[in-house]
């Protein structure tokens, strides 16, 4: 097993299905004209099973293509700066789904991304004296250039099935990309504001706090995001989540951020969060999911009108004034 | 001649066992709904767990290589007549499903055939963190250790898993609600519970929430019951040797929770649920 298919968005060297659902991969026409790879690879797999094209760890890109076709995806891009809370919104959410709770009045349908949210919740649960619970540590800046993707299907009441898409994104991507927009670093960051039907915009309000003396460059840092993003984020559902809410921001940064974000992002809305308040972390992603549910509907052409007179107002396609 | 074809998906010590010898010796000799009309043919793999039962002790583990089936000619009712292939199979076997990832051909055709789907679930035997959110809420500001940990998952996430690989390889649509298999929902060892009167589906919806709106979500309402089942209707050792199982006869012990909540003793309601006799 050291092939790899020649189809580049076939993984089944890697452990998962055949990418076009042959059972047996060697029948496949993407994998007899395929080119042996140099990378050896270990699991033992028996020609007669069955395996599935998902591996449970985060999504990329590709797996992306598996998903469009069963219906609307919505990717939501969780941007702020490092340890501003966002892995933790995001293990919150899970963890009340585990709990039954609904999510935008819609209920869990799945997920293809169930090994990394349990590696996720991991972190919380107490199974070690040793090793208090904790939420979990900060995300790796990867060399990759796409952000893992957490991935959760729900259904709400009326049967619509939506596939949503969790960024899990290390901070330093947005610090880097609200500097210098096409900064190669920041290919990740530019790739999720480009891609994302919604977003969060973390401001984390420890960092904002009168005692804390890095207020000013973590105002700094939120204020170029914001305004950097203003560039990008068209009427899209965006909301600004005061992460750590247990801690009161100084007020007049407090202010400022907001008029920044009444300037920038004017659509934007404000959400508190608080781990204290796990409902808090279910609203926040609320927030964008409401609005992110149904696409928007396409505006009405309007056909200017150019002449008064019936006769010139025929306008074919080779008609030129 | 209906041949309906079912597959059972139960893990390890889930009683599938017990449930087999136990549902045999009803639709034998105590039958309501369901009926044998001939004694079958080859009963080498309820030998040991009737012989067991009769004497009032527990059956032994089923080894994780073992596959056979115990081909069952049922009447129904209505006087309709299906012959029932009731399959018996170590539970590791879809331990191993989710740990490998993979699904054997023989497992993915039976799944492909089947009319309805019947799960096992021993409640008492899962492992949840239900608690994990408010624990964390106690102390906000725990400091953070840096080797990643690598902890069993929740039973919520291992049975939603293992039912969307089933799910996968048995080609359902998951997204509309198509053509799917019937399922039932046994809450095994339900006498181990404290239930409160609840109804078995929200026991289930209690004990593991995830699975129970993940359930909810694929299935569409009309092709999915939950059952609460206790087929021995207390615990039996594999020293004991109770004597009502020995004087009445293990066909008289045990009982099933309709989805409506009613106890009720015919063990075979819920299979006759999953082939449309009922």
């Amino acid at each position: 097993m050291s092939e790899r298919c020649s189809n580049p968005n076939c993984y089944v060297n890697a452990g998962e299905g055949c990418y076009l659902g042959e059972m047996d991969h060697r029948r496949c026409v993407s994998w007899s004209a395929s080119t042996p790879e140099t990378e050896p690879e270990a699991p033992s797999l028996s020609a007669t099973s069955v395996r599935v094209p998902w591996s449970g760890s985060a999504l990329g890109l590709t797996d992306m293509a598996n998903l469009s076709p069963r219906g609307r995806t919505i990717l939501i891009s969780v941007l702020g700066a490092h340890d501003a809370g966002k892995t933790t919104l995001l293990t919150g959410n899970y963890l009340q789904l585990l709990l039954g709770q609904s999510l935008a009045n819609a209920r869990f349908a799945g997920s293809r991304t169930l090994g990394a949210w349990e590696s996720l919740a991991a972190w919380t649960r107490f199974d070690d004296p040793a090793r208090s619970p904790t939420f979990p540590p900060h995300t790796p800046r990867g060399t990759s250039r796409v952000p893992g993707l957490l991935h959760l299907a729900l259904r709400n009441a009326k049967g619509d099935f939506r596939d949503v898409l969790l960024t899990d994104a290390p901070g330093e991507w947005f610090t880097r990309w609200a500097i210098k927009e096409d900064a190669p670093e920041s290919e990740g960051a530019r790739w999720m504001v480009r891609s994302a039907d919604a977003f969060l915009v973390f401001a984390d309000c420890n960092r904002l706090a009168s005692s804390n003396p890095q207020r000013g460059t973590a105002r700094n840092e939120l204020r170029q995001l914001l305004e950097r993003l203003s560039n990008h984020v068209g009427d899209r559902p965006t909301a600004l989540v005061w992460a750590k809410n247990d801690i009161e921001p100084n007020s007049e940064i407090l202010s400022s951020i907001q008029q920044t974000l009444k300037k920038q992002v004017p659509h934007a809305i404000e959400v508190n969060t608080s781990t204290s308040q796990p409902d808090s972390l279910t609203k926040a992603l609320e927030a964008v999911l409401f609005p992110a549910w149904s696409p928007q509907q396409a505006s009405r052409i309007v056909e200017p009108i150019l002449h008064h007179q019936p006769f010139s107002a025929f306008r074919g396609v080779h008609a030129h004034a | 001649m209906h041949t309906p074809e079912i597959v059972l998906l139960g893990g390890p010590d889930s009683g599938k066992t017990h449930f087999a010898g136990q549902l045999y010796g009803r639709l034998k000799r105590n039958p309501s709904l369901l009926e044998l009309r001939d004694t079958p043919a080859d009963l080498s793999a309820l030998e040991e767990v009737l012989l067991c039962l009769e004497n009032g002790h527990a059956a032994g583990h089923t080894s994780a290589g073992t596959w056979t089936d115990v081909l069952l000619p049922l009447k129904d009712n209505r006087g309709n007549e299906l012959d029932l292939r009731w399959p018996d199979y170590g539970g590791e076997q879809l331990r191993t499903i989710f740990t490998e990832r993979q699904v054997t051909e023989t497992w993915r055709s039976e799944l492909r055939q089947a009319d309805g789907w019947l799960l096992l679930i021993r409640l008492n035997k899962e492992i949840t963190y239900p608690d994990a959110l408010t624990e964390l809420a106690k102390r906000p500001s725990a400091s953070n250790g840096a080797a990643a940990r690598a902890g069993e998952w929740d039973g919520n996430a291992r049975w939603v898993e293992l039912l969307q690989i089933l799910l996968h390889v048995a080609g359902v649509n998951t997204v509309s609600h198509g053509e799917q298999p019937r399922l039932a929902v046994l809450l095994s060892c339900y006498d181990e519970l404290t239930t409160d009167g609840l109804l078995p589906s929200q026991v289930l919806a209690e004990h593991l929430p995830l699975v129970s709106a993940f359930i909810d979500s694929i299935w569409k309402p009309s092709a999915v019951s939950i059952w609460g089942l206790s087929a021995l209707g207390c615990l039996l050792e594999q020293n004991s040797d109770n004597e009502n199982f020995i004087n009445q006869g293990p066909e008289y012990q045990g009982w099933v929770v309709s989805p409506d909540g009613q106890q009720d003793s015919d063990l075979s309601r819920p299979l006759a649920w999953l082939l449309g006799a009922e």
